[in-house]
């Protein structure tokens, strides 16, 4: 895209990405901590992505102020608009996502006081990690704005439920097997829960690349109605 | 159609995407040229206006807005050297037919032009004088309702009402401004054409003039030359996007700001060129 006449505005927009791209890594980051510290019982670690949560904040509510500041002043229009809304929802959804990490690093305080280890056995790893490629991947279509990259994303979400529900499936085995340890088999679930829903955070993001290409708005259609309506 | 003398710098012609067409069109434009000697300004002009529309006319200077909104009721006659060749139909009729009455043709087609013009006149005899000459009243009481209902749908009436007799450019801009709609609106017409008419006004007179746009738009065809993006955005329920004498792009005017068809447009709207 060639640059505005105004190139005060060109600088406003590059800051704006550069945030939310800094967010999307400070979210990986997050995530991948979270799910160490609980494997490792690592209350410093836990700690450190309490305080990556609060750059996110940060972050978010200085992008905020300048989608707001762009909106008043510079009064975009087009793909410029497209923009500023896509960059606005993808910022509200990486300050959720975040939040969803520290759920999980909070969960470090029970893991530690117990000597039943359920996190150890590698799927909240997989399924963090699988999680963590689904958001890059989203973001990554979102600076191309690669719409196939993003329809991609938004169909892998599908291994992400498939893993998220077999991860389910053996932590309810752990109650079963472990009814003494309930209490902290049920964190396993809340952390398989908060990861999973870090993935539909990704497909939002995937989803604004579709409007920010096409000014089409897909949010809250199946994969078949998207390929649907793309396809006309 | 093209003259060869004509100095033709439309080698490739730019073909309008979106929605130039309309069901209850009325004016028809079709192949529209308009030159002036040797230079073509406008070039394969086709378009429809809607009947009770407000089609908003946007684009970089020079790029023939205004020349296609003078050549809607025959302005351009008053130039010379201007030639107008194609069918530009109103209501079916082609407005450059021989036998086409111009001062009747401009009752019909208002004109409210950047800089407000009162006449030296009174306030009352601005906006009498259309009627008058065209003999649009029998009785002095009859004028008097022309000219209170003229001011009344112009916005102004509450505002001069007590001081009709006052001289027309006393008024503030503003007021001058919807003075010149009253007075256009006077004659009855049906479409009325606006060439940038908030240009030299302030943000609360501009607001008035875009409201009045908006209630006029209930009864005339409007079609307003601007070069405020956020102006066309707010008045207009269609923009057409003009460069370099070509008609870009035609569509609703939430699908120009939003998304709009030709990257051309993209690149004027998001301030890209100028």
């Amino acid at each position: 895209m060639e640059k505005h006449i105004f190139t005060p505005y060109d600088v406003e927009l590059t800051t704006l990405s550069s945030d939310v791209y800094t967010m999307g890594d400070l979210v990986a980051q997050q995530l991948a901590e979270a799910v160490l510290a609980i494997s490792e019982g690592d209350a410093r670690l836990a700690e450190t992505v309490h305080q990556t949560e609060k750059e996110i904040n940060r972050l978010d509510i200085k992008v905020d102020k300048t989608c707001q500041h762009i909106l008043a002043v510079r009064q975009p229009a087009a793909s410029d608009l497209r923009y500023i809304l896509a960059i606005a929802r993808l910022a509200h959804d990486l300050e959720r996502a975040g939040d969803e990490a520290k759920k999980v690093a909070r969960l470090v305080q029970s893991s530690h006081e117990q000597h039943y280890k359920p996190f150890k056995d590698g799927r909240l790893k997989k399924l963090a990690q699988d999680v963590n490629l689904q958001l890059k991947r989203a973001l990554d279509a979102f600076r191309d704005v690669n719409v196939d990259d993003a329809v991609e994303v938004i169909k892998g979400d599908k291994l992400v439920d498939q893993s998220y529900a077999e991860g389910i499936r053996d932590t309810i085995k752990m109650m079963e097997e472990n009814p003494e340890h309930i209490d902290i088999i049920m964190d396993k679930i809340w952390a398989l829960r908060s990861i999973e829903r870090i993935g539909d955070h990704a497909i939002n993001i995937a989803e604004q690349v579709i409007y920010l290409k096409h000014g089409t708005d897909v949010r809250h259609r199946s994969v078949k109605a998207l390929e649907e309506k793309l396809d006309t | 159609m093209m003259n060869s003398a004509v100095n033709n710098i439309f080698d490739q012609k730019i073909e309008t995407v979106g929605s130039p067409f309309v069901e209850n069109a009325k004016y028809n434009i079709r192949n529209m040229q308009v030159s002036y000697d040797d230079n073509v300004a406008i070039n394969n002009i086709n378009v429809d206006i809607a009947d009770k529309e407000v089609i908003a006319l946007i684009g970089p200077s020079g790029c023939g807005k205004s020349t296609f909104l003078r050549s809607l009721n025959r302005m351009n006659d008053t130039v010379a050297s201007c030639k107008v060749t194609g069918d530009i139909l109103l209501d079916g009729e082609d407005i450059y037919r021989r036998q086409q009455d111009v001062v009747a043709l401009r009752a019909k087609v208002g004109m409210v032009f950047q800089k407000p013009n009162p006449f030296p006149k009174s306030i009352y005899d601005n906006v009498a004088y259309g009627p008058r000459i065209h003999g649009l009243a029998k009785s002095k009481d009859e004028l008097d309702h022309i000219v209170e209902r003229s001011l009344t749908k112009a916005g102004l009436w509450n505002e001069v009402k007590d001081r009709l007799n006052s001289m027309g450019n006393g008024l503030s801009g503003g007021q001058q401004q919807r003075l010149c709609i009253a007075r256009a609106i006077a004659v009855s017409p049906e479409v009325i054409l606006m060439d940038e008419p908030c240009s030299a006004l302030d943000p609360i007179a501009t607001a008035k003039i875009e409201e009045l746009i908006h209630e006029l738009s209930e009864n005339y065809s409007i079609a307003i030359v601007t070069h405020s993006m956020q102006q066309a955005a707010r008045v207009s329920s269609r923009t057409a996007y003009f460069h370099l004498g070509e008609l870009v792009e035609v569509n609703q005017t939430d699908t120009v700001f939003t998304n709009p068809e030709h990257n051309l447009t993209e690149a004027y709207i998001t301030g890209r060129f100028g």
